[in-house]
């Protein structure tokens, strides 16, 4: 028998512990709150609103380089604060972002500019090794690392050396001992990061090429790079002649001039490349067939290309027409989503390791962080000496940005312009996280669009902003005038306006 | 296609050949027709249909084709070849197909050419000619197939056309060289002997060089295959084979007789005998040993001699290129010379494609293999994206957690059991003893299956459907039952599982329903239905008697009895009344003996003792007649031996008003009498007369649902009479009696059925007026003034039907004047004044009548009857009739007076109209900025203070064509701020947005949890981790 009494609990009313708020209990009738809404837009204005007054992304800046940064790299095998930087005099410097100081660095590593440098893995055995896990379906050939500077030691060794596969933590991960470089001296050089530094550390390994180096990229488990120069070469770290030259057209020897900009692996379909080239393709390899897949010819040049982590498929293009644009890899025809916003050359781009967000350095001085599949930035963050970003990327924890310029310096931004640093109180980040959902709710109406849209530019930026609308209008109005005063005979189809996302292709073959 | 450095084998022949061609083939049509007819049925007659089709169908496209090539090599290729095949019809369609290839691939087209050298060709078969190299390249030269047999054969060829998958964009590959050109089997190149340095000269010698052996291979497929042969060619085949086979031997002979290669020629070209002329006496070439020629090889050089020289050599790279060789080898070696030998060598070494064209297929193909494996990974793409719709319901977004676990995104899944099994090593002794024993036994899960197996096989494969079909049945209707288990288990209802258990009891031993007892009959024509229906019929009755089944009678029963004790006869008593009742009303809902037993039993009710016999009015009549006397005997009596009466009730105003009081009941007694014997006198009459059986009952207030039974009815057949001879009541009683029973007085002064009979007593101004207030309010008064009055039930019965009736119209003429009436106030005034005179003459009335009754009483009546009549009237006021509705209406008139609305309305839209309308300003302040007084021009400047407002034009209003709507073309400027242009981007409706805006989001509004669900982000990310790349297919 049940019977109902009235009962009142202390535990009802009093906090679950000292640090916890007293328990509120509110009626939740709607009808109890008729000013919800209004009540709710005006947090939302006021959480807008706080949220551009506690915007201050910069972080810091990095200084060491002589000459401006043109390539860099982030440990992917661990080290979650390291990071590698080249620069246009040669030297290739190591960081630690969480003490914010170079670890190591190299000058002279190259003659003239570093292009490329990439963090080669942990070898076998050794501390921070990740390895592809077994019988995960795919076929993998499993290269094994025989030690630096030995000449092929024999089949059994190899064999033992597979037995001391194991899966690393990694979170315990410190990282890559060996940093490869590239560089336009027709070189690319292996350095041990934990050794030596300065101004006459001997590399590893050097690997000659014909033709200077462009970029570089590591294969994701295996001792296996590649380099982008006249063509693609693959290398194997232990040998110093590439394993496998790859190019479109085989036949080809591209002496017109054009060369490769830009290299870089799929981190999950491990055995698939993508390319760009000075003559405005974009192109796929894949390793197990040693051949090309097919290429894309855009209108502008594609200056860098990075897969989503998360989402193999898919390819993210920062192009000299000042866009970005996302592709499937599997239909290049068009592509996914069209990004604008930069009024300069996009030099680099890099996708979030959440793979829904990455983030652009531009020619225009300006860095953009950009939502997938979203059309205008999310956010722009300048600073007045920060000059052209050649460089930019995510952390590997996607809470921080990093570019890289023309004025020598490394620079770190939040990721999140209003991310608070440092401890955060649960009750802190609950707010947070309401103040998040307001924006977002309210995020197109009356003035939490108008705060969320609004960006101060300098300038320059601005100007250059205004001038290229005007002349995309006009281009427009043009495009328009000549559809409508076509003469009689010409084909209506061939006046029909390009789909926007199909319009920077300008020819596919397979 | 290799070039040799030898001299052709006739240079001026080449022209010729392919001249002489055309014309020996239009004079033997028959013979060459036939010879293709044979080819072609040759092939799949000796089955080798496999060999002979697939190479034609992949080279058929002209050598140079890379589609075809890349058939060999790649199998992506396999594909495309089907789609060309689905394009069947497509391809027959351009019969110009190959010789567009042929033209981008810019080879000379054989199939162009030899449209050129012979139209028959070329129109006939213009997909199929293009063989320079191919092994049918012989045959096909001079086989002219004929439409029919060669029809299947040509559209096979057309098939492997895909010309159109060829990008155009290669074309600025060079195609001169010689590479381009052809590929030729290898074995032909050395049958022949001979190697052309152009195209023509490879015509002309397939035309005549290997026609040699090729004639020879078609006369022995043709000779096996003779029946065959004669199926298809029905038409004179017989002399037609006769003249082909002496051909055949004609040109054998001629074979013989002339060593050289070209023998042949001169037999098919009977018109031209011109024999070239010979310089050497054997063709040269560098594969022509010295010599040769007079072996049975007839001078040609067989790949086995060349392959002699290293046959025994070790070197490892020789023994790999004998390897490739051997097939090539077998199948120049004359022994096996037929048509279809090196077709079943690994086929025609190709020359290879041009490293572009090459380097294009490859790419294709490891496109769609990368694809293929790419396509893979949607599934975790679709995770990561938070688009797989695996998140928690009402959830708003499908979190993802970073970094992912264990490298397989955030899905972990256990094995199931199959999955365990499968993999299952034995670790330890005892697990590999049980497992061998299981082997041994034959009882592992392998084992078991094959044991099944076999058993299956050996079942008849309809059997086994059935089977199969009957279990899965089963399984179903098992399920099911569970699932209606489970259903009902979960059922908390007391009230529910008491019902239950009755009806589970109720249910028979066999515990089936009748719809399952209707199936078993069905089923083998028993009679369980019937059985069944019995039993629950004989149930229900022993339920009955038992009165198990009402819960009234069961209370009574067993809980009050011992409570009750003291009360047992009363007890007694009122249960059995209640149970007689009860069965009673059970008949009756049955409808089950009606009407006279009805009517007995409420006169059982009234007495108990009364004889039974007595039936209906006839007893009630007689019963009431009895009481009557009876009192009057009492009273009598009392009278009689009343003693003297003291005190109070001595005295004489209480003698006078007992004395009153009694000569009212007296009065009454009489009347009741009279009554009653009319009764009687019509009671026999009605008797006679015919009763309906509805008339039985008796609609009660004009509620058609609600029914009066019993002694109304009854009357009812007195009360028709009763209403033909109204003046037969005495008016005065009447009075009295109304007066008493509250009776508004109006009525009370006339009896109700002579109101009814004449209804119209006012005098009426208006039709509808009079209708509405008198006649209704009047049978209203009526009503109020027969009911509760017992004594006179025949007058109220008639008084019913009319009211009725009455009602029924009234209500419909009220409507009908609501539909049409229209306010018209000096009307409605007349007819109100009209009204008002009756009204104020009734009180008078009553008044006189108080003065007459000296009670207060009657005073105390008075107030409760005008009280009433107010009632009454608000009443009729509300549904829109009498007299009070006017008051009403007219009041609305009055309050209204003045009130031109339509006009108000339209001269208000106009105004609206006019202040939204486009106008100009004139701002221009007099004086200022021009000069004034006489002969002042006007300024130039004038039109600068004129501005211009642009209003909306009245034909562009919202409301330019609603003439009774106004619809403001303001705008609200500040709400402007809060409107979208355009819906947001995860909308697809307005309605969505604003649900989604309306639906609070805050820890006033929603559960702590709830809001947490809502603004936790979609990513979480755990602090200071490295978030790793996905490594994992889901």
């Amino acid at each position: 028998m049940k019977i109902k009494t009235l009962h009142r609990s202390l535990e009802d009313h009093l906090p679950t512990s000292s640090s916890s708020t007293a328990p509120i209990s509110r009626n939740l009738d709607p009808a109890l709150h008729p000013f919800a809404r209004p009540r709710e837009y005006t947090r939302a204005v006021a959480a807008a609103k706080l949220e551009r007054m506690f915007s201050k992304p910069f972080v810091d800046s990095l200084e060491g380089h002589g000459d401006g940064l043109y390539s860099m790299t982030k440990d992917e095998s661990g080290g979650l604060s390291r990071i590698a930087s080249g620069s246009g005099d040669g030297e290739v410097r190591v960081w630690d972002l969480a003490q914010r100081k170079s670890l190591w660095n190299v000058q002279g590593a190259h003659r003239g500019m570093v292009k490329g440098v990439a963090f080669s893995h942990p070898a076998a055995g050794e501390e921070g090794r990740v390895e592809k896990k077994i019988g995960s379906g795919e076929k993998s050939l499993k290269r094994k690392r025989t030690a630096l500077g030995d000449k092929g030691k024999g089949r059994q060794d190899e064999e033992e050396d597979e037995e001391e596969d194991f899966d690393y933590d990694t979170t315990l991960a410190r990282g890559s001992p060996r940093i490869l470089s590239c560089g336009v001296d027709k070189t690319v050089k292996l350095w041990d990061v934990t050794g030596a530094k300065g101004a006459n550390v001997k590399p590893l390994q050097t690997y000659a090429g014909k033709s200077g180096f462009n970029s570089i990229s590591h294969h994701r488990y295996d001792p296996i790079f590649a380099t982008a120069s006249t063509s693609i070469e693959i290398w194997d770290e232990t040998k110093t002649s590439p394993l496998s030259t790859l190019k479109f057209h085989s036949t080809s020897n591209l002496s017109s001039g054009e060369h490769i900009v830009n290299v870089a692996f799929n981190k999950s379909e491990t055995s698939v490349l993508a390319s760009s080239g000075s003559d405005r393709t974009v192109c796929l390899y894949d390793l197990r067939s040693g051949k090309a897949l097919g290429r894309v010819s855009m209108n502008m040049r594609v200056n860098q290309l990075v897969f989503n982590p998360l989402q193999p498929p898919v390819l993210l293009c920062a192009s000299e027409d000042h866009n970005l644009y996302t592709f499937d890899m599997r239909n290049m025809a068009t592509t996914t989503q069209v990004y604008k916003g930069h009024v300069g050359a996009v030099m680099s781009c890099d996708w979030a390791p959440t793979g829904r967000e990455f983030v652009s350095g531009s020619y225009d001085r300006t860095i953009r962080l950009w939502t997938a599949g979203e059309g205008k930035a999310r956010d722009t963050y300048h600073t007045k000496r920060m000059q052209r970003v050649f460089t930019s990327m995510y952390t590997l924890d996607s809470r921080f940005v990093l570019s890289g310029s023309d004025d020598s310096n490394l620079r770190i931004w939040k990721a999140r312009a209003g991310d608070k640093l440092g401890v955060v109180d649960k009750r802190e980040m609950a707010r947070k996280e309401y103040r998040d959902g307001l924006r977002e709710k309210w995020g197109t109406v009356g003035d939490v669009a108008k705060l969320e849209r609004q960006r101060f530019l300098p300038k320059d930026i601005h100007n250059a902003e205004t001038l290229r609308r005007t002349m995309l209008d006009a281009r427009n109005k043009k495009e328009e005038n000549r559809r409508a005063h076509a003469p009689k005979g010409v084909d209506p189809s061939k006046l029909k306006p390009k789909a926007a996302k199909k319009a920077a292709i300008a020819r596919v073959e397979s | 296609m290799v070039r040799t450095g030898r001299q052709p084998r006739t240079q001026p022949q080449s022209t010729t050949t392919t001249k002489s061609s055309k014309p020996s083939k239009k004079s033997k049509p028959s013979t060459s027709s036939k010879k293709a007819a044979s080819a072609a049925l040759s092939a799949p007659s000796t089955g080798l249909d496999v060999y002979s089709y697939a190479p034609r169908k992949t080279k058929a496209r002209g050598d140079v084709d890379p589609e075809s090539r890349a058939s060999f090599q790649s199998k992506g290729k396999g594909k495309r070849q089907q789609a060309s095949e689905d394009e069947e019809e497509d391809d027959e369609l351009m019969g110009f197909r190959g010789g567009g290839i042929v033209e981008f691939t810019g080879v000379k087209p054989k199939g162009l050419k030899m449209g050129m050298d012979s139209d028959e060709e070329f129109v006939g078969e213009g997909d199929e000619d293009e063989e320079i190299d191919s092994d049918e390249a012989e045959e096909s030269e001079d086989d002219f197939k004929p439409k029919k047999g060669g029809k299947t054969k040509a559209s096979s060829r057309s098939n492997a056309q895909p010309s159109a998958e060829i990008d155009l964009d290669e074309d600025e590959i060079d195609f001169d060289d010689e590479q381009g050109e052809g590929f030729i089997d290898a074995s032909e190149m050395l049958d022949m002997g001979v190697y052309d340095s152009d195209d023509s000269e490879i015509d002309s010698g397939s035309d005549d060089g290997s026609d040699a052996s090729d004639d020879e291979e078609m006369a022995s497929a043709s000779a096996s295959d003779d029946d065959s042969e004669v199926d298809s060619e029905y038409e004179g085949a017989l002399d037609k084979l006769g003249s082909f086979v002496e051909q055949l031997e004609s040109r054998k002979r001629k074979n013989e007789g002339d060593d050289s290669p070209f023998g042949d020629d001169s037999g098919k070209k009977k018109k031209r005998v011109v024999l070239k002329e010979r310089t050497e006496a054997y063709p040269e070439g560098e594969f022509v040993a010295v010599g040769a020629h007079d072996g049975e090889d007839d001078g040609k050089l067989n790949l086995d001699d060349l392959l002699s020289s290293f046959a025994d050599s070790k070197n490892p790279r020789l023994a790999a290129l004998r390897k490739t060789l051997k097939p090539l080898a077998s199948s120049t070696t004359p022994s096996s010379s037929t048509s279809t030998s090196h077709l079943k060598s690994s086929g025609p070494l190709a020359a290879p494609l041009p490293g572009r064209l090459q380097d294009k297929i490859d790419r294709e193909a490891a496109y769609e293999k990368t694809k293929e494996e790419t396509d893979k990974w949607n599934e975790t793409v679709r995770r990561m994206k938070g688009e797989s719709g695996l998140g928690v319901e009402g959830a708003r977004h499908e979190r993802l957690t970073l970094p992912l676990m264990g490298g397989e995104g955030d899905v972990r899944r256990a094995p199931n059991a199959a999955e365990w099994s499968a993999k299952f090593q034995p670790t330890n002794a005892l697990e590999s003893s049980i497992q061998s024993l299981l082997h041994a036994g034959a009882m592992s899960s392998s084992d078991l299956r094959k044991a099944e197996a076999t058993a299956l096989a050996s079942l008849d494969p309809a059997d086994v459907a059935a089977r199969q079909a009957e279990l899965r049945q089963q399984r179903d209707l098992m399920y099911r039952a569970e699932r209606k288990a489970k259903r009902v288990a979960k059922i908390k209802s007391k009230a529910f599982r008491r019902i239950h258990r009755k009806a589970k009891g109720k249910e028979g031993d066999s515990g089936l329903s009748l719809e399952d007892l209707e199936e078993m009959d069905r089923m083998d024509g028993g009679d369980r239905v019937g059985e069944e229906q019995n039993r629950m019929e004989i149930q229900r009755a022993r339920e009955r008697a038992t009165l198990k089944h009402s819960s009234k009678g069961g209370r009574w029963s067993r809980t009050d009895i011992g409570g009750l004790e003291g009360l047992d006869d009363e007890r007694n008593s009122a249960v059995r009344e209640m149970v007689k009742r009860n069965e009673m009303l059970r008949k009756r809902i049955r409808g089950e003996q009606e009407g006279e037993e009805s009517a007995d039993e409420w006169a059982e009710g009234d007495s108990e003792d009364e004889l039974g016999e007595e039936v209906g009015v006839e007893g009630i009549r007689r019963r009431a007649m009895d009481e009557l006397k009876s009192l009057e005997d009492k009273e009598a009596a009392f009278a009689a031996n009343q003693p003297k009466v003291k005190g109070v009730v001595g005295m004489k105003f209480m003698q006078d008003a007992i004395k009153r009081g009694d000569r009212k009941a007296l009065l009454e007694a009489t009347e009741l009498q009279e009554r009653l014997e009319r009764m009687g006198e019509q009671a026999v009459k009605g008797l006679d007369e015919e009763e309906s059986p509805l008339s039985l009952s008796e609609q009660v207030q004009g509620n058609s649902g609600r029914r009066v039974f019993g002694p109304s009815s009854g009357n009812k057949s007195i009360a028709t009479p009763s209403s033909a001879e109204p003046a037969s009541l005495p008016s005065t009683s009447t009075t009295n009696h109304t007066t008493k029973l509250n009776a508004p007085l109006s009525i009370s002064t006339r009896s109700p059925l002579s109101t009814n009979a004449t209804p119209t007593s006012t005098d009426e101004s208006n039709p509808w007026l009079a209708d509405a207030a008198s006649a209704s309010k009047l049978s209203r008064k009526s009503n109020k003034a027969t009911v509760g009055k017992d004594s006179r039930d025949a007058s109220r019965l008639a008084d019913k039907v009319a009211r009725h009736k009455s009602r029924q119209s009234d209500a419909r003429e009220a409507e009908q004047d609501d539909a049409t009436v229209d306010i018209d106030p000096s009307n409605v005034l007349a007819s109100a004044k009209a009204k008002a005179q009756p009204q104020i003459t009734a009180p008078s009335k009553e008044k006189k009548k108080g003065a007459a009754g000296p009670t207060t009483k009657a005073t105390m009546e008075e107030d409760e009857r005008s009280s009433d009549e107010d009632d009454e009237e608000q009443h009729e006021a509300q549904r829109g009739r009498g007299q009070l509705a006017f008051k009403q209406r007219e009041l609305v008139a009055r309050a209204f007076a003045g009130d031109n609305v339509v006009a108000d309305f339209e001269a208000e839209k106009r105004r609206e109209i006019e202040r939204d309308a486009p106008r100009e300003e004139d701002n221009t302040l007099p004086g200022w900025g021009s000069w004034g007084g006489k002969g002042a021009k006007k300024s130039k400047h004038a039109k600068k203070f004129i501005t211009k407002i642009p209003g909306i034009a009245p034909s562009a209003r919202q409301d330019a064509t609603f003439t009774n709507v106004i619809i403001s073309e303001k705008k609200d400027k500040k709400a402007q701020k809060y409107l979208l242009k355009d819906l947001p981007f995860p909308y697809t409706s307005a309605a969505q947005h604003e649900h989604k805006l309306r639906t609070p989001m805050g820890p006033e509004w929603s559960t702590s949890t709830i809001l947490r669900d809502q603004t936790l982000p979609s990513v979480l990310i755990k602090p200071g981790v490295t978030i790793r790349p996905v490594d994992k297919k889901v």
